[in-house]
């Protein structure tokens, strides 16, 4: 670590080392000032100023347990990215993970311990106050009820925290907005265990979901992404490429998109569906059954499909097609999740879903018990709701909460509840809506200042260790809570302990091993499970389709942010500007209406809709989609928030207030209500969308191939292939691309050049949008806020395009996302058209595009068919400036090797050219090539489904020169014979066969 | 008497007439004039404060979103460049042609184009980002060693508008000098030693009389390629792009003929004012209206033709983009803008084949306006609409709306042609003196006695 | 390459730290010509900046360095491939012979074309997104 610095002198060293950083000046003339420079008093061993360090550690924005490693450049954390060692994740990361760093830099952190003053006005203290206060509260409030709150925390941190609880007669419960109860619920019915199983998609040959959002907000994202992706992903080689993916949902979500069908059950009926699914593979014997399955028999056929298919709103082929489909897979796995599960009827669901799995013997292969999801040990919301009576009858005098907003996600109860507590602290890092109404506040390190470790699973442990000095006066919770219980030593001290208790023998070592490696990764083994004597038995209300609490005449679903989720994200500009995979729209909420619901009540996109619940109101502008049921309205959560910083505060409306605060039978909350909608004649001028007119597949830019013609293609073939360019122009164009290399010629490396290519598989590709982020954490691209955005004036180099599949009725049966970046022409539009050479070719074939030679004229633009240039129209980097996009202290988290762009100058994708420089700097100190694999673009290293790479097309041995040749493998407006180096691999969709017939 | 009247002026106009009633334009202004002037320069500080702005904050001010990167700036510079261009073809193209009429209205005309293009050449510099820099697009040895891309189009724009303000300014000045010296003779005070010195002692002598008609022939030749080719090259910053609506070989010629319709729609709007406020009915006469309403008829059909053939070719070409930019154009959401320039570029014009409205000054002087509104919205269309609608991604199509710094720099441009346009015919001959006499009959015996 | 520690394996020189200092300074306490004391204004001053120095690292306090050679912004400078290719003596081709002056001084502009003329002069790349990017 850096001990022998503090921030101040990061801040100052910044100066020298930064160029990239340190060159924001208002319009780039005059000279430079005269800089002084701090040098470091004791020199870090581990520190090489101008080289990046790594450290392991795990990322805490959701509870997965994601390993991470930190890039850190002279004291200041300046990427994440995934930790190759975890078996959870892969090395991959998710937008919200690349998100952390603006957790830890963001300017609206608490910098140091505040109380609530007599005015009710929040005044700075001094820690040692602080903990007086508190000793002195939990003294007189011993005995009258101390409860200590926390998010999903299975970590050595929570068994401190139980201990001290313990000590002074407390209790700890834990909470997550999105909990997972009806899982837990659904399986002990079906298997007699409460526990959450983990589910290898990668093995599956048939993907069916029953609402759960695996790829976006369920459990644990990026890895069930990852494994999704190899199951789904169209490989030739593979004999059963590829699984079809079918999703059962009221909506389609980032998930549902990606399915090759989409059935839109009634919501609540998805149980009925698996029932009637596993009634017909039984009846039918389409798959070794079980014995011990053989007592459902009676329970399933009540469920037969012709008795159960007017329920559900789905005709009885498809069930039987459907059950064929599934069982004949011979690999088939069932998810029940997210809308399914957060129904009156959800854990019923589960079961169903879970027979389901068992009758196609999936259970144990599949679905694997054993791993215990630590999410799944978290308190119920039953317990929640529980707390919040013992608080408003008084029988809580002190609460403690911890990382986590139950202010926000249950605004009415909880924030009542919370004024009848005679002494609230928070350790919230963030002035949360929680947090806001607490009477002092003792700022928590952030994950990445302090030591931890958290157990996302059975057999694994992720460590978690301080990659930089605290940027504000917070101090760790740990050492705080042993201050408090009167304990020497630190956390750390504490952490070691236990884990010296795990492992003795030659601690030392294992905890470096440990450190170096981000934790312990090992392979719980799966527990066997069978069927329980609760198994079939199914209510007798499971079997109509359930009235949800309240009267209203519309059936409304509240649905997790894929970024945002509960709302944690909504204070990390990066993540407010990401555009919702789905719905391509940013910084605000909204309602998505069905056309049909819209043209009856004559609603236009942007009109706002006001939701009546019997719980509460709210406004939301309307969203008018097919990719939703034409009874049905759905609104994501997130946004909405009464404090929690600028990019948080005052911005949309919060879902969770049409939500009730009762718990459902298995201890859950009811995420679908009944509400009345009615139209406000409010407008919202634009909604922030990136979407454009993307009705049709874009001509000649997305490419899609049913299961059949893929599988008919031989290598070699080119079924998008037609000549570039006709025949009357090749010799105008070869002697154009001549002319081209000879100016890249000057200057030429040693040896022959490279050309840099990238290969992009739409069978892979997912849309979640982690690579929008991990681009712009990397590029130093500027966040332009909400205004700007409805101008479409977003600086994302990378976009995803959504384009929806639809059938002959145009009723949409999925979509495709599709990555837009520069395609790095080799015969350019943009260059010819610069009057100064900003924008030109280099010799190892990039569109090179020098920021300091731009003088903005925008022509480069105007002439890229692809659209993929960004103009800087105001100073983003300007100090207190209107659009200001990194304020400090986020400016610390800006890639010293990229230069920060000032007002009215083009950017766009360079393919990372700093990594390549890099690279090749290294290679050429280590006397070698660049070898394929050396570089790796942002994108490629966040993707969680691995559907992008990067390397040498000059190479005949590389990857991307592979998969060039891929008979799928197109190029975007060819016809324009601009050649670009980017390859993309046409989407595969699984028709009504699954993928081995 | 035998010899025949000058074509358009009555005969009783003589040199003696004339030459009183130009220097009569001089004379102390009118409350009217300085209203004008007031206007003009007000109009001019708008846009100057915007201009202030644009620089301090950025370009972001104005209404441009992605993918429109071009917008009202752009489109007032070809705007401005097309009004020049109907100034040089009646200065000098008329000239070589020996067409009579041009005398009475060529000055104004030329005045015109050399204020129009001053205008023209400020907005490149305007709606670049880093305005500080413009210089870069200037080839001259540097430091660095670097030089600007000869192969883009902007560059050639630099060099087509250099060479044609050069050349109309040298053209007007040269004009000036044997009336600069008329009025000499009659002027006193501060506008004596003025025109004394502007008119670089012109005495009239034969010998300078030689070499003047030589050298203004000379002139005259070379300004004239320059109508054609300035606007083609204008043209070619859209046309050698790929955008669909852009990319078309039609454009130089299209452009030239509506650079010239403009042109002349302008010189109507001007002439109309200055004829009454300076009374020059008898030397500025309806025959004169007649003729470039003839010349706005001609251009004016090449360009309905020109859109007409646009269109057909988006359908006969059969390639699918190109159909679908023409149809955004005329179908999408700024249709009002299309069939505005349609309108009155296409359809308005045909109205002249009517002597009636031909002859009609109050009727010419509207049609003009619209005129100018037309060919204003034309460039408009061919820029916003083609950018905002491109059909090759549709993903990033947007609607695009301008904001009040667009519209203030664009005022601002109006004010500073007119600006320099009213301190010109104040202080100098808006009506070429020598070249009206030239077309006027000698003066007889009698005459000459008057004139003694 | 005591003091810049990293500039043969680094884009950045380094500034050396106040602990790298004393490793000399410990000992070197300035002010000797050829190991003849002398006694003029310049060997005072060099005396009383190394015990300023020394009262630096005493007390835990870094002295401010004023940054001499400074590159324009937009532009980078790998420090180590450029010793790499030409040696570590190369140092000199652009910082002078720091060893000989009694107070840093730029030698050269640092500016693009002198930048320029050296790749020209040696035939190694010019390409524009080598140094700007």
């Amino acid at each position: 670590m850096t001990d022998s610095l503090d921030r101040r002198r990061f801040l100052k060293v910044l100066g020298v080392t930064g160029a990239g950083a340190a060159a924001v000046s208002a319009c780039g003339i005059g000279p430079e000032p005269t800089e002084r420079l701090i040098p470091y008093l004791i020199q870090p061993e581990d520190q090489i100023p101008g080289t990046a360090t790594y450290y392991a550690t795990t990322c805490r924005e959701c509870a997965a347990g994601c390993g991470v490693r930190v890039r850190v450049r002279e004291g200041r954390a300046v990427k994440l990215e995934g930790n190759p060692d975890s078996p959870i994740n892969r090395g991959r990361l998710c937008a919200r993970g690349q998100a952390a760093l603006q957790g830890l830099y963001n300017p609206d952190r608490v910098a140091h311990p505040m109380v609530r003053n007599a005015s009710g006005k929040f005044e700075e203290i001094d820690w040692d106050g602080a903990l007086q206060r508190v000793t002195a509260k939990v003294r007189e409030a011993q005995g009258k009820g101390i409860v200590f709150l926390t998010g999903a925390e299975h970590s050595t941190f929570g068994d401190l925290v139980d201990e001290w609880m313990k000590h002074v007669g407390g209790r700890r419960l834990s909470y997550e907005a999105f909990g997972f109860e009806a899982l837990r619920a659904g399986n002990r019915m079906a298997f007699g265990t409460a526990t959450l199983p983990t589910y290898d998609f990668a093995n599956a040959k048939y993907v069916l979901s029953f609402g759960a959002d695996f790829l976006d907000t369920w459990l644990s994202p990026v890895e069930f992404q990852n494994g999704f992706s190899r199951a789904h992903a169209f490989d030739a080689g593979r004999p059963a490429s590829m699984a079809k993916f079918t999703y059962v949902g009221p909506r389609l979500s980032l998930t549902g998109m990606n399915a090759d069908e989409w059935i839109a059950a009634k919501p609540g009926t998805e149980g009925l569906l698996a029932l009637a699914m596993a009634q017909v593979i039984m009846s039918q014997h389409l798959a070794r059954v079980p014995a011990d399955a053989s007592k459902l028999v009676s329970v399933l056929a009540m469920h037969a499909p012709h008795a159960v298919s007017q329920m559900i709103g789905i005709d009885e082929e498809t069930i039987v097609r459907l059950a064929r489909e599934f069982a004949r897979s011979g690999g088939g796995l069932a998810v029940a999740g997210g809308m399914a599960t957060q129904a009156a009827n959800g854990a019923e669901i589960v079961a169903a879903v879970n027979i389901l799995n068992y009758v196609v013997g999936s259970v144990g292969t599949l679905v694997k018990f054993g791993a215990d999801l630590s999410v799944g040990a978290t308190n119920t919301f039953a317990d929640l709701t529980a707390l919040t009576a013992d608080m408003t009858d008084g029988r809580v005098a002190l609460l403690f909460v911890h990382g986590t907003n139950p202010a926000h996600s249950l605004p009415g109860a909880f924030q009542q509840a919370l004024g009848k507590v005679a002494f609230k602290v928070s350790f919230s890092s963030y002035l949360d809506e929680t947090a806001a109404s607490c009477d002092l506040i003792l700022p928590d390190h952030h994950p990445l200042e302090q030591w931890g470790d958290s157990r996302p699973r059975a057999g694994v442990i992720g460590l978690q260790q301080p990659v930089v000095q605290p940027v504000f006066g917070t101090q760790p919770t740990g050492d705080v809570i042993l201050k408090l219980s009167g304990r020497s030593g630190t956390f750390l001290d504490y952490l070691q302990a236990k884990w010296r208790a795990r492992h003795a023998a030659n601690f030392d070592q294992y905890w470096m091993d440990s450190l170096a490696k981000g934790g312990v990764y090992g392979e719980a083994p799966t527990r066997p499970v069978r069927l329980a004597t609760t198994a079939g038995n199914f209510t007798t209300t499971f079997a109509e389709v359930p009235s949800w609490g309240g009267d209203g005449d519309q059936t409304v679903v509240v649905f997790p942010h894929p970024a945002l989720h509960d709302g944690r994200g909504a204070n990390k500009p990066w993540l407010q500007e990401l555009p919702d995979p789905v719905s391509k729209i940013a910084w605000h909420s909204w309602v998505e209406v069905h056309p049909d619901t819209a043209a009856k009540w004559g609603l236009a996109t942007g009109d706002f809709l006001l939701l009546q619940s019997k719980f509460g109101g709210q406004k939301f502008p309307a969203w008018i989609t097919r990719s939703v049921r034409p009874d049905v309205l759905a609104v994501p959560t997130g946004q909405g928030h009464s404090a929690y910083g600028r990019y948080a505060k005052d911005r949309s409306a919060n879902a969770f207030e049409l939500l009730g605060g009762q718990a459902t039978v298995y201890g859950g909350r009811a995420f679908i209500v009944r509400a009345t909608a009615s139209k406000t004649g409010e407008h919202q001028r634009r909604i922030a969308t990136i979407e454009g007119n993307a009705r049709d597949l874009g001509m000649g830019t997305t490419e899609v191939l049913t299961l059949a013609r893929a599988k008919a293609l031989h290598p070699g073939d080119h079924p998008f292939h037609f000549e570039e360019t006709p025949e009357y122009a090749k010799e105008a164009v070869e002697w154009w691309a001549e002319r081209q290399h000879d100016k890249a010629e000057i200057g030429n490396y040693k040896g022959e050049q490279p050309r840099w290519g990238l290969a992009i598989d739409l069978s892979k590709c997912t849309g979640c949008s982690a690579c929008v982020t991990a681009c712009y954490a990397e590029n130093n691209i500027a966040t332009v806020g909400e205004e700007l955005t409805e101008r479409r004036r977003e600086m994302a180099w990378l976009r995803l395009e959504r384009y929806w599949r639809v059938d002959e009725h145009d009723n949409v049966q999925g979509a495709v996302s599709q990555p837009m970046l520069c395609q790095q022409c080799g015969n350019a539009p943009c260059e010819p058209v610069c009057p100064v050479y900003a924008a030109y070719h280099t010799p190892d074939g990039l569109n090179g595009q020098v920021y300091n030679r731009c003088v903005g004229t925008r022509y480069c633009s105007n002439n890229c068919p692809y659209k993929v240039r960004y103009f800087n129209w105001y100073n983003y980097a300007e100090k207190d400036g209107k659009y200001e996009a990194f304020p400090e202290p986020l400016s610390m988290l800006l890639n010293p090797d990229v230069t920060v762009r000032e007002k009215g100058v083009m950017e766009k994708c360079t393919f990372c050219v700093q990594r390549i420089r890099g690279a090749q700097n290294q290679a050429r100190l280590e006397n070698r090539n660049v070898r394929d694999g050396d570089i790796v673009t942002a994108c490629q290293q966040t993707c969680p489904s691995d559907a992008i790479v990067f390397g040498d097309l000059n190479d005949r041995n590389s990857r991307v020169f592979e998969l060039a040749g891929n008979p799928r493998g197109y190029h975007v407006l060819a016809g324009l014979n601009t050649k670009p180096a980017i390859t993309y691999l046409a989407r595969v969709v699984a028709q009504d066969t699954p993928g081995n017939g | 008497m035998a010899e025949t009247p000058s074509p358009t002026t009555p005969t009783r106009v003589t040199y003696d007439y004339v030459t009183r009633t130009i220097a009569r334009t001089l004379g102390t202004p009118s409350r009217g004039y300085f209203l004008l002037l007031g206007a003009a320069v007000a109009l001019l500080a708008i846009g100057i404060i915007t201009l202030l702005y644009l620089l301090r904050y950025g370009l972001g001010l104005a209404g441009y979103s992605h993918p429109v990167y071009w917008a009202v700036f752009i489109t007032c510079f070809v705007f401005w460049v097309g009004i020049a261009h109907s100034g040089t073809l009646i200065s000098a193209i008329l000239f070589l042609f020996r067409s009579g009429w041009r005398t009475a209205v060529y000055r104004t005309a030329e005045a015109m184009t050399v204020f129009a293009v001053m205008t023209a050449g400020l907005f490149p510099l305007i709606h670049i980002g880093r305005q500080w820099y413009f210089y870069w697009l200037i080839p001259y040895p540097n430091e660095r060693g670097l030089w600007p891309n000869f192969k883009s189009p902007l560059i050639w724009d630099e060099f087509a508008i250099g060479t044609y303000f050069t050349v109309s300014t040298l053209f007007l000045i040269m004009g000036l000098i044997p009336d600069i010296a008329a009025v000499r003779d009659l002027a006193t005070g501060w506008r004596k030693k003025l025109y004394a010195l502007t008119s670089i002692g012109w005495t009239g002598s034969n010998e300078q009389w030689r070499h003047f008609t030589r050298g203004y022939l000379y002139l005259a030749a070379l300004a004239t390629p320059l109508v054609l080719s300035v606007h083609s090259v204008v043209s070619w910053d859209f046309a050698m792009a790929l955008v669909p609506g852009w990319h078309a070989t039609i454009f130089a010629p299209y452009f030239v003929a509506g650079a010239i319709y403009s042109g002349c729609g302008m010189v109507i709007t001007l002439l109309t004012p200055i004829r009454t406020l300076f009374g020059l009915e008898e030397l500025i006469t309806v025959k004169h209206f007649e003729n470039l309403a003839k010349l706005c008829l001609l251009t004016g059909s090449i360009v309905g033709y020109a859109y007409a053939c646009e269109y057909f070719m988006a359908w006969y070409s059969g390639n699918p983009t190109e159909r679908a930019a023409f149809w955004y154009r005329a179908f999408g959401p700024y249709w009002w803008a299309t069939w505005t320039m349609i309108i009155c570029n296409g359809f308005l014009p045909l109205l002249l084949w009517v002597k009636k409205i031909r002859t009609n000054i109050t009727a010419l002087f509207v049609i003009s306006i619209f005129v100018n509104i037309g060919m204003w919205f034309e460039r408009y269309v061919i820029i916003v609409v083609s950018l905002a609608g491109e059909p090759f991604t549709k993903w990033t199509n947007a609607v695009y709306n301008p904001t009040w710094a667009d519209w203030g720099v664009m005022a601002g441009s109006f004010g500073w042609f007119f600006m320099w346009f009213l301190l010109f015919v104040k202080n100098f001959p808006a009506v070429s003196i020598s070249e009206v006499k030239e077309v006027l009959p000698p003066p007889r015996s009698k005459a000459s006695r008057v004139h003694a | 390459m005591y003091c810049h520690y990293s500039a043969a394996v680094s884009s950045e020189p380094g500034i050396p730290s106040v602990q790298t200092c004393m490793g000399c300074h410990l000992y070197v306490a300035g002010g000797t010509r050829g190991g003849v004391k002398s006694d003029t204004a310049a060997v005072r001053a060099e005396r009383a900046q190394v015990q300023q120095l020394r009262a630096n690292s005493r007390d835990h306090k870094s002295p401010e360095w004023i940054r001499i050679h400074a590159l324009p912004g937009f532009v980078r400078f790998p420090h180590m491939r450029h010793i790499k290719a030409l040696g570590t003596t190369a140092c000199a081709t652009c910082h002078g012979d720091v060893a000989k002056m009694p107070q840093v001084e730029q030698v050269s502009t640092l500016r693009m074309g002198w930048c320029v003329r050296c790749h020209v002069k040696n035939n190694v790349t010019r390409d524009c997104s080598v140094c700007h990017y």
